[in-house]
């Protein structure tokens, strides 16, 4: 392939190189373009920066030629990777000046190559995005156009340092109006007003109408304000298509500061509207002029008519308010009517203001219920002494029941702690209000209170027992439970701050000498202790009373119950799944079990023939010990439909973290997987296996061999590569990995992927096979070549390209596939399909050269005759009128040299590559 | 009422108002709401606007008007209230004229995003209340504007997504209260990092691809392709650009981010205390992403000034990936699985968090704001275009949570304020 010449700026290093730089690899313009076309979109922020980097550093030029490539979208065209490449490149110079500007002339000259408007469109998006100040004038060119006039002005409107040039504009009347009124309204050019307002005049539609308002907002003075106050009273300050009404309130924000006066008298107007929005945005100007001096306005909005106005007053305070303020609603609040009333305790509540907490407790106990939940939530909110009184003190009322559920939640979400008090309160008038607030708030100092409730059985009281017993109330639960209550959960939590196996002894003690052991097991359960497995299964033992024991074993925390579990399961058939299941997940959560101890526990439930719930959970349970057997015995479980999905996700979750398993068998174990899964992660999961499939080939120990044909065996050909030996090659063969029998080509792009015969050759038959495994592939044969000096100049380069890929519309006939690389062009064919298989002969006598692909000749000539003796230019210079390149090539007429794939970047496949010497 | 709005309205001096009539009783002949009850209309009848939840009458609010620019989803929308509801509604082409419609109370918006902000801006203007389903807007630009509108003109807006009040929050597999009471306990200590995925990584970031190199197709009558388009810049016609599958295309949405995001990120602002904050940074791990096409992504790392995170995990579907809070002193795993003894016991000592406004007819009567509203509801999609700013751009931004722009990045703060296409205009 070919490389040479190019804009950069490193130039004369080599000796050869007398027309403009060179890139340190040789690469010309075209070559780093279709390189970086190759590889995008990268597949990460690295790899973009590295790529677009070296794309944006082929200047103007290259970015042309990248966007001249676009084609009209039709079937069968592909402009993504020149769409990755552009936006990204114009994206990527917003921090890099020079370069910046190589990309923005790149992208006009290309603009106007090309005709398709969408594309054009594209173009004028991505300059967009690196465009400056003096690309105003190229993007007002197009603001005529109807297609991309659109385009243009999206740009004008935000392009820094446009003003002057849609100044000039406005002012020479050459564009379309409602484009430049669009683009003023994101401008402030206040000499754009006079025009603007002379173009209202002439008489505009409503969508002109809405962007001159629009603009006047931006670039008006109070002169426009009359306009548009005029214009939206007409629609009675109501929204509609004009906008005016929008306008003016937006042109009053903005003249707050510049005309205070002139906001002033709009606001004043807008208050007297009838639509409570209107007033408000009114109110919201006032407010900023005035801040505080504004308070009376919201004092008198109080008055109003409904929560909307007098919320609304409010909440637009909050921009200003303090303790005055406050002070000031409140002076307001006697007089205030209920709703109001009632809007200003949700406000103080919202605006946590502890200043007004006397306010606020008082009417707590308002006899109207909205103000006394209202004040309720307020003082939950805002918290303290004053607050906790209020609210406890309103526990003892006989209250509605909508003020019980504020009083409630106020008292759950009330800020600080309430403990003190609140238990103080509790009395028998309010058990409902306090047992519901214990159940859920843990205060083990009101376990005197709830007791003789308990005791007498309410429900609410055992539940709140159970929230808040201490350890010195053991022994009552104890003597509460053998009394039949349920108070089990209250007796765990009244010892959980103690050690197991303290835990242990007190419930010993207490079960020594209680006649009823049995409902002591689910405590003892629960205290996980391995003192507590032996009780317990002697319970299970002496008849399990009650199921008590067996419902301990359950749900006790111990790997002692492991054993014990599966012995249940195999005799108890009823308990058989009960069992498992707990026997499955005591295995999983085991810290002392070996990976392989485990396996054995879930092959024995698996074999123990549960349901095949259980048998689901054994399978998905067995992924966690990450062992070959347990991948192959999940594995068994693949063809059964219901228990596939589980199986299929345990081998995934194995075999891929598993290189070291991996094996053909393997494989096909995970193409399986693929086949099976269904679950919604399945496309995720079949691309992680497509994957790891692809990174672990070389694993795989298929081994295909080539032989010579008997023909050619007698012909006296040799083989240089079977498909696995690469002893007669040298160079990069890290690029030239032996896989399935060919070689896979993953050289990186622009680098030296070389591969090279050891041994030279003069006149030679050469024969190959190639496949292209994706788009773009870029690579050639090289032939009398020099290591470490490029073929296509000392030597000659036989290309292997795909030269229908859209990346290389601009190849020139010297360039296609099997051309003698700058010498003698080959008969384009079609680029053979990805995938398949084509075969090459290159034949070379003397200066005689002749290549067939899949049978066909394509290059038939003399090198010598078709640069008439000259490869090197007559003149000493570096261009050289004989060849068709123009370029010296000085090893064109080596005597001999290395056979060599010069590769450039991956998805070629090489195999039986044979060669005879002549 | 103890006074009505027109002698109040005198009262406030200066020129009588015209004609005054008292909320819900505006409008023309044939308004028939009864006192107390809303009206609604809904815009976007295609999706979520069509959906059982919304697509409903009650006795607080009664659906009664219809838009959309498809005029197979209108017609649909209109019979099939008048089936299912027994409600005549006034369908709309254009949503202009359903906001401007005085029998209209609320707007509920259930466009793609990319109309979001105009819509609400404009409903805002017209003194309409509004519930906007996520993501709040398309830009970081457009929901600074949208706040401005609903606040000078004081309405009631909600933004659709309810996990930080209501149902389990399915990022971390238990409701958000339990975790807020937790995270304000400090038992965790402090910063925490935040991982939210569902068990099987941020799985939406697969969905909502978008589709390069499309061909342009004729457009169907019923559609009226230009106003769906609206302020975005014109592309020729491929269904795939709309409808179900509008999300794959950077013009109109953010992908899955933009789609499930604001779901996953909410919660987590509202846990970690930053309603009125935003990261100082977002970093990605993805593919180049195409300009119009959205694809997928493997990972978003955002950061807070006091260096806690927000980390969408994009890669693998198994636990150690998993949704999990984690902090200096402890970690909590999905369904509240923490790694402090008695965690339970100790959150059941606390207060628990301050109520939040969740009943929306009831703001819309008492005019407190909705529990998640314009302001908070601003900074989560914040985070969400962050992320899609840094995709779309292939690098890591900074921010500046104070201004609300990036630091130092040009391309990126011009996805902060895209122009729209003209005329729309906010």
């Amino acid at each position: 392939m070919k490389r040479i010449f190019i804009l950069l700026t490193l130039l004369a290093v080599m000796p050869f190189a007398s027309i403009n730089a060179q890139d340190a690899r040789n690469r010309v313009t075209s070559t780093v373009v279709a390189d970086a076309l190759a590889q995008l979109p990268a597949e990460t922020p690295a790899k973009y920066n590295e790529v677009i980097a070296e794309l944006v550093g082929t200047g103007a030029e290259g970015i042309e030629m990248v966007a001249t490539m676009l084609q009209p979208a039709k079937e069968g065209v592909r402009n993504s990777a020149i769409e990755y490449a552009i936006y990204g490149s114009a994206a990527y110079v917003t921090k890099d000046t020079a370069m910046r500007n190589a990309v923005r002339q790149g992208l006009k000259n290309a603009f106007t190559k090309i005709s398709d408007k969408p594309n054009k469109a594209f173009i004028m998006t991505a300059l967009e995005v690196c465009a400056t100040a003096e690309d105003a004038e190229w993007f007002a060119a197009q603001l005529g156009d109807e297609y991309l006039g659109n385009f243009a002005a999206r740009t004008l409107a935000t392009l820094k340092g446009s003003e002057k040039v849609v100044l000039n504009l406005m002012k020479a009347d050459k564009a379309p109006r409602i484009h430049l009124a669009h683009i003023a309204s994101y401008k402030q050019i206040p000499e754009a007003e006079n025009i603007l307002i002379h173009w209202l005049a002439e008489g505009a539609d409503d969508a002109l109408k809405c962007q001159i308002y629009n603009a006047l907002v931006s670039c008006g003075s109070s002169q426009s304000v009359k306009i548009l106050e005029k214009a939206s009273a007409a629609s009675d300050h109501a929204f509609d298509t004009s906008d005016a009404y929008g306008a003016y309130v937006q042109l009053l924000n903005k003249l707050v500061k510049s005309e205070p006066k002139v906001a002033e008298k709009g606001a004043k107007k807008l208050m007297k509207d009838d639509r409570t929005n209107v007033f408000l945005a009114g109110l919201d100007l006032m407010i900023q002029l005035h801040s505080k001096e504004a308070t009376p306005l919201v004092i008198k909005a109080l008055s109003g008519p409904d929560s909307e106005y007098r919320y609304g007053a409010l909440r637009a305070a909050e921009a200003f308010a303090d303790n005055s303020t406050y002070a000031a609603v409140a002076g307001a609040y006697e007089k205030a009517s209920n709703g109001a009333k009632v809007d200003i305790l949700n406000w103080f509540g919202a605006n946590h203001v502890a200043q007004q907490i006397d306010l606020i407790a008082t009417a707590t106990k308002n006899a109207n219920d909205d103000i006394a939940c209202a004040a309720i939530t307020a003082a939950s909110r805002i918290g303290g002494d004053k607050a906790l009184d209020a609210l406890v003190a309103k526990m003892d009322n006989e209250n509605s029941e909508a003020v019980n559920k504020a009083l409630i939640a106020g008292l759950l979400t009330f800020n600080g702690k309430i403990n003190d008090k609140f238990i103080a309160a509790i009395g028998d008038e309010n058990k409902s209000i306090a047992t519901t607030i214990l159940a859920k708030r843990r205060m083990p100092a009101a376990v005197e209170k709830v007791l003789p409730w308990a005791k007498a059985g309410d429900k609410a009281a055992i539940a709140a027992l159970n929230n808040i017993a201490a350890e010195k109330d053991f022994n009552t639960l104890c003597d509460m439970l053998e009394a039949g209550q349920a108070v089990t959960p209250g007796i765990i939590k009244s010892i959980s701050e103690k050690s197991a196996a303290d835990q242990v002894k007190m419930v010993q003690d207490r079960i020594a000498k209680s006649s009823k052991k049995h409902i002591y097991y689910p405590v003892l359960a629960a205290t996980g202790a391995n003192e507590a497995v032996a009780p317990i299964m002697e319970g299970y033992k002496a008849g399990n009373v009650e199921n008590m024991a067996f419902q301990s074993m359950m749900s006790m925390n111990n790997d002692a119950l492991i054993r014990p579990l599966f012995e249940v399961a195999k005799s108890d058939a009823e308990r058989k799944d009960q069992a498992l299941t707990r026997y499955i997940q005591l295995t999983t959560n085991s810290k002392k079990l070996t990976p392989e101890q485990k396996y054995m526990n879930f092959r024995n439930a698996l074999e123990a023939k549960p349901s095949v719930k259980v048998q689901n959970s054994a399978l998905t349970a067995l992924a966690a010990t990450q062992t070959y057997p347990a991948m192959m015995l999940a594995a068994t479980y693949m063809d059964n439909a219901e228990t596939a999905q589980a199986a299929a996700n345990t081998v995934l979750q194995i075999a891929t973290k598993h290189p070291d398993y991996y094996s053909a068998e393997v494989k096909a174990l995970l193409e399986k997987v693929s086949a099976t899964l269904n679950d919604g992660d399945a496309v995720y999961k079949r691309k992680d296996i497509e994957k790891f499939i692809s990174e672990n080939k070389a694993r795989e120990s298929h081994s295909i061999i080539m032989e010579l044909s008997e023909e050619e065996k007698k012909e006296g050909f040799e083989m240089l590569f079977d498909g696995q030996n690469m002893d007669k090659w040298e160079g990069n063969l890290a690029a030239y990995e032996p896989i399935d029998g060919a070689m896979n080509v993953n050289a990186a792009y622009g680098s030296a992927g070389n591969l090279y015969t050891k041994k030279e050759y003069k006149d030679f038959v050469f024969r190959f096979e190639f496949c292209f495994v994706r788009p773009g592939i870029n690579n050639g044969v090289g032939i009398r070549a020099i290591p470490g000096k490029d073929a296509a100049y000392h030597g000659m380069e036989i290309q292997i390209l795909d030269h229908d890929d859209p990346i290389y519309k601009n190849l020139k006939p010297h360039q296609v596939h099997g051309s003698v690389y700058g010498i003698i062009p080959a008969k384009r064919i079609v680029s053979p399909e990805l995938g398949t298989w084509n075969t090459e002969e290159i034949r070379i006598k003397g200066d005689n050269i002749k290549v067939t692909v899949n049978g066909e000749v394509i290059v038939d000539g003399n090198i010598r005759k078709a640069c008439k003796g000259h490869n090197v230019a007559p003149d000493g210079s570096g261009r050289n009128p004989y060849t068709v390149d123009h370029l010296n090539h000085p090893g064109l007429f080596n005597e001999k040299g290395r056979i060599g794939f010069l590769g450039h970047g991956n998805g070629l496949k090489i195999r039986n590559v044979r060669v005879k010497e002549l | 009422m103890a006074i009505n709005r027109k002698d109040f309205l005198k009262s406030l001096g200066g020129l009588a108002a015209l004609t005054i009539i008292p909320r819900n009783v505006l409008g023309g002949p044939g308004h028939v709401a009864p006192n107390d009850q809303l009206t609604k209309g809904i815009i976007g009848m295609g999706g979520i606007g069509y959906s059982a939840n919304h697509f409903s009458s009650n006795e607080q609010c009664r659906l009664v008007a219809v838009s959309d620019c498809d005029d197979n989803h209108l017609e649909r929308a209109v019979r099939l209230t008048k089936e299912r509801l027994g409600e005549d509604v006034k369908g709309y082409h254009l949503y202009r004229d359903l906001i401007n419609d005085p029998n209209v109370d609320v707007v509920h918006i259930a466009t793609p995003p990319h109309w979001h902000g105009i819509m609400s801006v404009e409903a805002a203007k017209a003194g309409k209340d509004i519930w906007c389903e996520k993501p709040m807007t398309r830009t970081i630009g457009e929901g600074k504007r949208v706040m401005e509108a609903v606040r000078q003109n004081n309405r009631i807006f909600r933004l659709n997504t309810w996990f930080r009040f209501q149902d389990t929050f399915y990022g971390l597999g238990t409701k958000v209260e339990p975790l807020k009471k937790l995270v304000d306990s400090g038992e965790l200590g402090w910063p925490l990092k935040v991982t939210i995925s569902g068990n099987n990584g941020f799985p939406w970031k697969f969905f909502w691809v978008g589709k390069e190199n499309l061909v342009e197709q004729p457009i169907p009558k019923h559609f009226d392709y230009d106003l769906w388009l609206g302020p975005a810049p014109y592309k020729p016609y491929n269904e795939h650009r709309t409808h179900q599958t509008f999300r794959g295309y950077w013009d109109y949405d953010g992908g899955g981010l933009g789609d499930m995001g604001q779901h996953y990120i909410d919660p987590v602002q509202y846990i970690l205390g930053k309603d009125n904050t935003s990261p100082i940074k977002v970093e990605v791990d993805a593919p180049q992403q195409h300009p119009d096409a959205i694809g997928i992504w493997r990972k978003i790392v955002y950061t807070y000034e006091d260096g806690c995170q927000i980390i969408l995990e994009g890669e693998g579907y198994e636990t150690p990936n998993g949704p999990f809070i984690e902090g200096p002193k402890g970690r909590l795993y999905r369904g509240f699985n923490c790694t402090i003894p008695n965690i339970m016991d100790k959150l059941a000592e606390m207060p628990d968090p301050e109520p939040q406004n969740t009943d929306f007819i009831k703001c819309i009567h008492n005019r407190e704001k909705f529990a998640l509203n314009e302001i908070n509801g601003f900074r989560s999609a914040t985070i969400v275009n962050m992320g899609v700013c840094a995709l779309r751009l292939n690098r890591t931004l900074n921010f500046d949570p104070v201004k609300l722009e990036f630091i130092g990045d040009e391309a990126a703060n011009a996805l902060i304020d895209q122009p729209m296409r003209g005329p729309w205009k906010m």
